[in-house]
């Protein structure tokens, strides 16, 4: 079989695609990854076979255009943040529609695997005639709807209405985690994955006292400042060994650390969030899922976006905290993860869901249903 | 469930047991790969995490890490009880009598001289570099040329040509002919995806390899001492225009296909060794 994956620009979007391509590469299948931007890069040292849907653009100016004019962060009101969404995406779907496309007519993949996000999968898999695959990166959602409204590249093909649904969605959401009760497509286990990299030699040994990760993200650095500050302030008298990833993002300014926390420009999460006790992060799905998939507990400092959703959804299902990112004092971070490392439940909890993940099908199960699509 | 991995700082290494460690990352394991520290970044290339080491560091490193199973190019004996898997691929290598609970083999079985080990099969994975696809725009044969080799005169064969000089491995997947000089990799890898090829053997080693080669009629060889331009050149022509060697190779890539997928080995491992699949491993002991 040949899979075509595709999405758009952030490494949000590409990284959860990662374990499915791997299973189905190591199944003998014939893979690659249609994106663009700085995520062409990303792909390339997944392993993964990349081509570049829009090489003549330049994605990063267009990218950083868009996401100031379409800035989510502290964008809390849902209508609007769909609205600046589906904007944000329709502008790159309609610059990506054409490679994609072109790339399908040569290549012939016999499915497209995409984000939801990435609606260009959807309109040029519809084009082509072959099944179109949502993969889930999160809480259960559809298409992005917004974003395939406002294309209007796809006039140009004679598209006058955009398809409707995909042959397929595959559900990397818990079903216990998913407390609105959506339960979209088919069960696939969550498996955490970020940019591959060395772990430090320190981290590979058990910690003597409980160790807690701390990140922001890569794409918070001025935004998360604060909340970073506030956060190692609070746990610089607990009596815990602090690792904090600055996610590869620059510009973060922290000021001068305590002794019990050590930093680290990247570290890759999918072995070191096993280790950890608790987790303080702003609620990204990468990380949100990934301590999920770990069974560690978090306390979730959102700040704009997908990510209060998320707190939300874990919050409800008991394994986390959430403290409002804008007026949090050390005082209250400290409160939620002694909660955390104490007698509350969230642990047990944690495991739970971990236990619940780990039981559903996985990629290759899933590839096993893809593959016979017609 | 955790999964210890260990490279030598080769490519062809990595590019061989990675389909492995992927599959185990794609089944939920935490997955570590312990190479040499200046390695580690073409590993990570790959994605996958490591963990610097180097031949006496690994025990020391499986008492901090208390992996699960650790998979072995060059066992060692471990320290602890810890599951240790033996993993093979190399048709050039002469297996010697292991240390290993488990030997794990993906070279193809009439490439492998003698050898009374049991052994766990698994499918050659055809890798190489991720790099961006090319896009071929002619309808004319495409061939694979990876090393320095004498290959002035092929230009002239009405063919495309990918010149691999630096030996990323990645062999386009609709290739006609590939030639190279004896490389292990390329010769698993051009078995795996069922194309003929026109080996220069460079050394007697890689000679032996080529006579298995020529023997399973999936190759013409042609010495080093007499290989110019013109005669590479006469032998690819030769791999276009008849088709047996085609035939021969695909029907022997059908054969590697049927073998159990790396994906397969990762869930036959783990009831092997009891590695309790549903959740994680976590076992922490920090009580706050």
């Amino acid at each position: 079989m040949r899979l075509l994956f595709t999405a758009p620009p952030g490494a949000g979007h590409l990284f959860p695609l990662f374990p499915l391509a791997w299973a189905a590469l190591s199944s003998g299948h014939a893979v690659a990854m249609a994106t663009t931007g700085a995520n062409v890069d990303l792909a390339a040292r997944s392993g993964v076979p990349v081509v570049d849907i829009a090489p003549d653009v330049d994605v990063a100016t267009e990218y950083d255009r868009l996401n100031r004019e379409t800035n989510l962060g502290g964008v809390t009101d849902p209508a609007t943040a769909r609205r600046r969404g589906g904007v944000r995406f329709a502008a790159m779907a309609d610059l990506m529609l054409d490679g994609l496309v072109r790339h399908i007519e040569r290549w012939r993949p016999d499915v497209v695997l995409y984000d939801p996000y990435q609606v260009a999968g959807l309109v040029a898999a519809h084009l082509a005639g072959i099944p179109a695959v949502l993969h889930g990166t999160g809480l259960p959602m559809r298409t992005f709807r917004p974003a395939l409204d406002a294309m209007t590249r796809p006039r140009q093909y004679g598209l006058a209405e955009p398809p409707t649904d995909p042959a397929a969605m595959l559900n990397v959401c818990p079903d216990s985690v998913d407390w609105q009760r959506r339960h979209r497509g088919w069960p696939m286990r969550y498996v955490p994955n970020d940019l591959a990299g060395p772990l430090p030699r320190w981290l590979a040994a058990r910690p003597s006292r409980p160790r807690i990760c701390v990140t922001f993200g890569s794409i918070l650095a001025d935004l998360g400042s604060t909340a970073l500050r506030s956060t190692v302030d609070a746990l610089a008298e607990m009596t815990v060994e602090v690792v904090l990833s600055k996610g590869g993002a620059n510009g973060y300014e922290i000021g001068a650390l305590p002794p019990n926390v050590r930093v680290a420009d990247w570290l890759p999460l999918s072995v070191v969030l096993p280790a950890c006790s608790a987790v303080v992060h702003h609620g990204g799905a990468g990380t949100t899922f990934g301590a999920l998939a770990s069974g560690v507990p978090q306390v979730i400092l959102p700040h704009g976006g997908d990510q209060p959703v998320n707190a939300r959804a874990v919050v409800e299902r008991g394994v986390a905290i959430m403290v409002e990112s804008e007026s949090a004092e050390p005082a209250t971070i400290g409160e939620a993860v002694r909660l955390l490392l104490g007698r509350s439940s969230h642990r047990a909890t944690a495991a739970e869901v971990a236990r619940e993940n780990a039981a559903r099908p996985s990629p290759s199960d899933a590839l096993a249903r893809i593959a016979e699509l017609p | 469930m955790r999964a210890l991995l260990t490279c030598r700082p080769a490519l062809p290494q990595l590019y061989a047991v990675a389909p492995l460690a992927w599959a185990f990352r794609a089944d939920g394991w935490q997955v570590l790969v312990a190479t040499r520290d200046d390695f580690a970044p073409e590993v990570n290339r790959m994605g996958l995490p490591t963990l610097a080491t180097n031949e006496n560091g690994l025990a020391a490193l499986v008492g901090d890490w208390r992996p699960d199973l650790v998979i072995a190019q060059a066992p060692t004996p471990m320290p602890c009880r810890v599951p240790l898997i033996e993993y093979r691929w190399d048709p050039a290598a002469t297996p010697a009598g292991t240390e290993a609970d488990l030997v794990i083999d993906a070279c193809p079985p009439l490439l492998r001289a003698e050898d009374n080990c049991p052994v766990l099969p698994v499918r050659h994975i055809a890798l190489g570099l991720a790099t961006s696809l090319e896009t071929r725009l002619l309808d004319q044969p495409l061939v694979y040329v990876g090393g320095e080799l004498p290959v002035g005169a092929l230009e002239k064969l009405g063919a495309e040509f990918v010149y691999d000089r630096e030996q990323r491995y990645r062999i386009p997947p609709d290739t006609d002919v590939v030639v190279h000089d004896g490389d292990s990799l390329l010769a698993v890898n051009a078995l795996a995806l069922g194309v003929p090829q026109c080996v220069l053997p460079r050394t007697t080693t890689a000679a032996r390899l080529t006579e298995r080669l020529s023997a399973c009629g999936v190759a013409v060889s042609l010495q080093r001492d007499v290989a110019d331009a013109e005669r590479v050149a006469e032998r690819v022509s030769t791999l276009l225009t008849f088709r047996d060697c085609r035939r021969r190779a695909v029907e022997l890539a059908r054969e590697i296909a049927a073998r159990p997928a790396p994906t397969e080995v990762v869930r036959m491992v783990a009831r092997r060794f009891s590695v309790r699949v549903p959740g994680p491993a976590r076992d922490s002991g920090d009580e706050a």
